[in-house]
């Protein structure tokens, strides 16, 4: 009797700590990330070196830059342009937890214009699409989830960080935005004549 | 009465401590689960996605990294040599072969106590546009405490090299798979 109730506890209290445990391990990445700049921006992470290494296991052959999403407040917008031989842009859950990617070669190019946007805000625009949503790479995130964008970039040698390091930072971590705006008004005009289910 | 109480007070220490323990357990065996192993490489693809089992998705806040989403690279992990001896200061190592298909790739050493291996020179690892090949695209990667010509790794005296392999723009571990096999061999030469 007592072995069983001790096994069947013990049973429950391995669920409770395994889903638990991301919670309880104190630093989590969102937090981690906090001293580097405020959330809806993208800022450098420093560069490892040795005895100096803020995150574990930076590739030091690669600047990278992040920008903490909070996507309650809205859907944000995610731009670079990086010329390096590669970069790549990964979203994070605030855990640390892969959401997305792409890279140079999969994004076909330099450059990158996505939206960041959560399960609740685009279900709420999927009967009617902004214009906005067709031009750009759509991420959904899971609704309550904070995302981190990591955009890093390839330094061929030390001549090259400088402008690696400049393209990092124009690149653009823009939100909330609203996306219902039709842009120019000329083209709001031609809305209806759009299906009305273009099936997201 | 008290009997009974006895018997409860047991039975939570009981499901506590197996409770705890057998958790702590499954985190760390879903350190090799999900896991890719070619040769004394391994890597775990550092996506974390709804579909994974709950004991990676703990895994990944023990510590602050970045990890790398698959559809960015793959990292892979030596801490021992290609016969399976622990990599050691005290001894050399050609890192040598071909790599994988991948976009770019790069060489890292870490000392497996303190993070990035603290060297004179500065040199912390290689990458593929930069490591001299030979005619087959070959390349050798010397890890040594002392100068050796060609690609040089240098170690710190006393410290417990790791090796870092990162794959960025790869086909390993994906669907497509790629020659995985293609892995450099690292080769334990003179120890002293």
């Amino acid at each position: 009797m007592v072995l069983a109730g001790g096994v069947l506890g013990g049973v429950v209290v391995h669920i409770l700590v395994v889903l638990a445990f991301p919670n309880l391990a104190g630093r989590n990445l969102w937090n981690a990330l906090a001293e580097y700049g405020p959330p809806s921006a993208f800022a450098q992470v420093p560069a490892p070196a040795p005895g100096d290494e803020e995150i574990a296991y930076l590739d030091p052959t690669m600047l990278h830059a992040v920008c903490r999403i909070d996507l309650a407040s809205g859907p944000h917008r995610v731009t670079s342009n990086i010329s390096a031989t590669y970069w790549s842009l990964g979203v994070l859950d605030r855990r640390g937890r892969g959401l997305y990617g792409v890279n140079g070669s999969t994004a076909g190019g330099a450059s990158i214009d996505l939206l960041l946007i959560s399960s609740a805000d685009l279900e709420a625009v999927r009967r009617e699409p902004p214009a906005l949503l067709e031009e750009l790479i759509i991420v959904e995130v899971p609704t309550g989830t904070r995302a981190i964008a990591v955009l890093r970039a390839f330094v061929r040698d030390t001549t090259m960080r400088a402008v690696v390091a400049e393209e990092l930072g124009r690149a653009e971590c823009v939100g909330p935005i609203d996306i219902t705006d039709a842009p120019p008004a000329a083209e709001a005009e031609v809305l209806p004549d759009t299906p009305a289910d273009p099936g997201l | 009465m008290r009997r009974f109480l006895n018997e409860v007070l047991l039975a939570l220490v009981i499901a506590v401590v197996g409770g705890v323990g057998t958790a702590v357990l499954a985190i760390e065996q879903s350190r090799q689960s999900g896991a890719i192993a070619i040769g004394p490489w391994t890597a775990r693809p550092g996506t974390a996605g709804p579909q994974d089992n709950p004991y990676a998705r703990a895994l990944a806040a023990t510590r602050s990294e970045l990890p790398l989403d698959a559809a960015e690279g793959l990292v892979f992990i030596a801490g021992s040599d290609s016969a399976g001896d622990p990599l050691s200061a005290r001894c050399d190592y050609a890192v040598a072969g071909r790599a994988p298909p991948a976009r770019l790739w790069s060489l890292t050493v870490y000392d497996a106590e303190t993070g990035l291996m603290d060297v004179p020179s500065g040199r912390t690892g290689f990458h593929s546009e930069e490591v001299i090949r030979d005619g087959d695209g070959r390349f050798a990667i010397s890890l040594s405490t002392t100068v050796k010509p060609g690609n040089w790794l240098p170690v710190r005296a006393g410290s417990d090299p790791l090796l870092v392999f990162r794959l960025y723009d790869t086909t390993v571990g994906t669907a497509l798979g790629g020659d995985a096999a293609a892995m450099p061999a690292i080769t334990r030469e003179r120890c002293r």
